[in-house]
């Protein structure tokens, strides 16, 4: 298979580039200055530096976007005060869709009504040199998040603006956020994106890259997470990406989470020297429970502290973490701080903790280890002229199938269950390539719970309010 | 096309959210619900307009039509319904609409009404459960009567 071995010469990504800036929402972005720019912030601004440092906890990084300009910049004043080690730029949904007219309308509208009309910052509207006034001044890394699939010119604007950690992937942020967008398209956009960070930052301070690992959040087998993750993880280690982060959601399983977090980590570095990609620094980052959140505070604030607690038992780098407010909405900057504090609270409990292990984390490892490895090596070793082709192939045959994605070709035919312990165990594989001793093993566990005569529809229905 | 959650040979239903609304979850889980009572679902899926619903009913002969709302889209979405259907030679298949079918809170009485005026033969406005939706499904697919 054809493969750029990390070539970070910038020469295929002039032309198209030159086509994506000389739109109008570009703000007559000059690349060099853009770059220039990026070299003026202080170390500390940047992700892969961040990550370096390798705190004894997890860095904790909330989420969070406002459309007014003043009204983000005090968020995010408000959670490096409550000791965010990473803040966020969430992006509004109709940016993410490209849809700038309509952001920039709403946003307009918004400051007319005198409240928000938008769910997130419209960092296309605001245009990168506004959008680094907000920045102005900050201390931490700014991570860009938000579910486009097509995100070239906005990557472009948030490097510009000084946004060192670029959160996505043509599956992550495709096939659980659109119905319709051609997917070879979001793959070769991000093969963009992951070169763009490739050839913009610094050296020796890359921008950093991280995939989103929880998709739907909803019944995804540890299996299809892993999968995805290290597909993305090849794709940008193939334009050169050097710092990496792979991410998944809480299972809803503790034995679950310690067993896919190895796995990752070991699949990861497997998978990159296979392919002859050496020098990509790859994290971890966890996110707390991403399904339907309680809404009562009493098991709001329990499932982010035991989701905290798990994030350090996993030595992740990096926790995502939840609000109170969750279920509710968007949360107010006092809640979003307050969780921060909260979880800075349970990490700082847990000094010098080592990975427990037990059998049932082995059994659920090396089931899982198999599964990756069945899946992986079926995907590389399939007859097309580049991975990404391999990819896109492997999502329309239903080799890649992600439960409940509401994207048109993803196949649907994948169904899991939930077994003892909570674990999420594989029902019917639809086309993705098990061995069949590991789908035996997948329903040898499944049987090991105690009988539940209701049909499955009536239990995946209770599954998507497990938490609340 | 997906989601024939497991294989029967029993009615065809079609189901689909209508609107610009991604709310993916219960749309999948009804379609393995419908399998599991003995129907053949055709699944089109989420961002649905009334036309695509016409159209997969003419294209698998399905004897029911499923269209939900969780946004509340389904307003705007499903008016007309009965006259569509019927104008495309497919006034003998089944309406149901289902989910929260308006935007904010209005006796479900009321909704029901509105809906039916649009030609559906069920409403099920913010329903409980699903036990109900495919025990009348079973009902009137089973005595071949349309619901007056």
């Amino acid at each position: 298979m054809a493969s750029y071995q990390g070539d970070v010469s910038p020469g295929d990504l002039e032309d198209e580039r030159a086509r994506v800036l000389e739109s109008a929402d570009a703000g007559a972005l000059d690349p060099a200055e853009a770059g220039r720019f990026l070299r003026t912030l202080p170390p500390s601004r940047f992700a892969s530096v961040a990550y370096r440092a390798r705190p004894d906890r997890p860095h904790v990084q909330p989420r969070g976007g406002f459309p007014g300009l003043a009204a983000q910049r005090a968020l995010l004043m408000a959670l490096v005060d409550a000791g965010a080690d990473f803040v966020p730029l969430t992006i509004d949904s109709h940016t993410r869709h490209n849809d700038y007219r309509a952001a920039a309308e709403l946003l307009a509208e918004g400051r007319r009504r005198g409240h928000d009309l938008l769910n997130g910052f419209p960092l296309v509207s605001h245009g990168y040199r506004r959008t680094r006034e907000v920045l102005d001044g900050v201390t931490v890394p700014v991570s860009l998040r938000h579910g486009t699939p097509d995100a070239r010119l906005l990557t472009e604007l948030a490097l510009a603006a000084g946004v060192t950690e670029i959160e996505g992937g043509g599956l992550c942020y495709t096939l659980p956020y659109a119905k319709s967008f051609p997917l070879d398209r979001a793959l070769a956009h991000w093969q963009y994106v992951d070169r763009l960070c490739a050839v913009t930052g610094p050296a020796d301070t890359p921008i950093h890259r991280e995939s989103f690992g929880p998709l739907t959040a909803t019944m995804v087998p540890p299996v299809m997470t892993a999968v995805v993750q290290l597909c993305e993880l090849l794709l940008a280690a193939e334009q050169g990406v050097r710092s990496f982060a792979v991410s998944f959601g809480q299972t809803g399983s503790l034995e679950q989470d310690v067993a896919l977090a190895r796995v990752l980590r070991e699949q990861a570095h497997r998978l990159l020297l296979g392919a002859g990609h050496t020098g990509v620094e790859v994290r971890l980052v966890y996110h707390q429970w991403m399904g339907a959140f309680p809404a009562d505070p009493a098991r709001a604030w329990p499932l982010i502290a035991v989701s905290a607690t798990i994030s350090r038992l996993i030595e992740a780098d990096k926790v995502v973490v939840k609000t109170p407010d969750e279920a509710r909405g968007i949360p107010a900057a006092e809640r979003n701080a307050e969780a921060v504090r909260a979880v800075r609270y349970v990490l700082e409990m847990f000094p010098d903790m080592s990975v427990l292990s037990s059998e049932a984390v082995e059994e659920e490892r090396l089931l899982l280890d198999g599964e990756v490895t069945d899946v992986m090596d079926h995907i590389l070793g399939l007859p097309a002229g580049s991975l990404a082709a391999a990819v896109h192939r492997s999502v329309l045959s239903g080799v890649i199938d992600i439960p409940f994605a509401p994207h048109e070709r993803n196949a649907g035919r994948l169904l899991t269950d939930r077994g003892p312990g909570r674990r999420i165990r594989v029902l019917d594989p639809g086309s993705v390539p098990l061995a069949p001793r590991h789908l035996k093993q997948e329903q040898r566990l499944l049987r090991a719970r105690s009988a539940d005569p209701r049909p499955l529809w009536e239990r995946m229905l209770d599954d998507v309010g497990l938490m609340t | 096309m997906s989601d024939t959650a497991g294989d029967t040979s029993g009615p065809g239903v079609v189901l689909g959210v209508v609107g610009h609304d991604i709310h993916v979850v219960a749309n999948r889980i009804l379609a393995v619900g419908l399998a599991e009572n003995g129907f053949r679902p055709y699944n089109i899926g989420i961002s649905c307009a009334l036309p695509d619903f016409v159209d997969a009913a003419l294209e698998t002969g399905a004897r029911a039509v499923l269209i939900s709302s969780v946004n509340g889209e389904g307003e705007e979405g499903c008016a007309g319904a009965g006259a569509r259907f019927a104008a495309a030679g497919l006034g003998n298949v089944l309406l149901y609409a289902g989910g929260n079918l308006v935007v904010g809170d209005r006796p479900t009485a009321v909704v029901e009404r509105l809906f039916l005026g649009y030609g559906f033969h069920r409403v099920f406005h913010r329903p409980g459960t699903l036990t109900t939706f495919f025990e009348a499904l079973r009902r009137d697919l089973g005595d071949g009567q349309l619901p007056r």
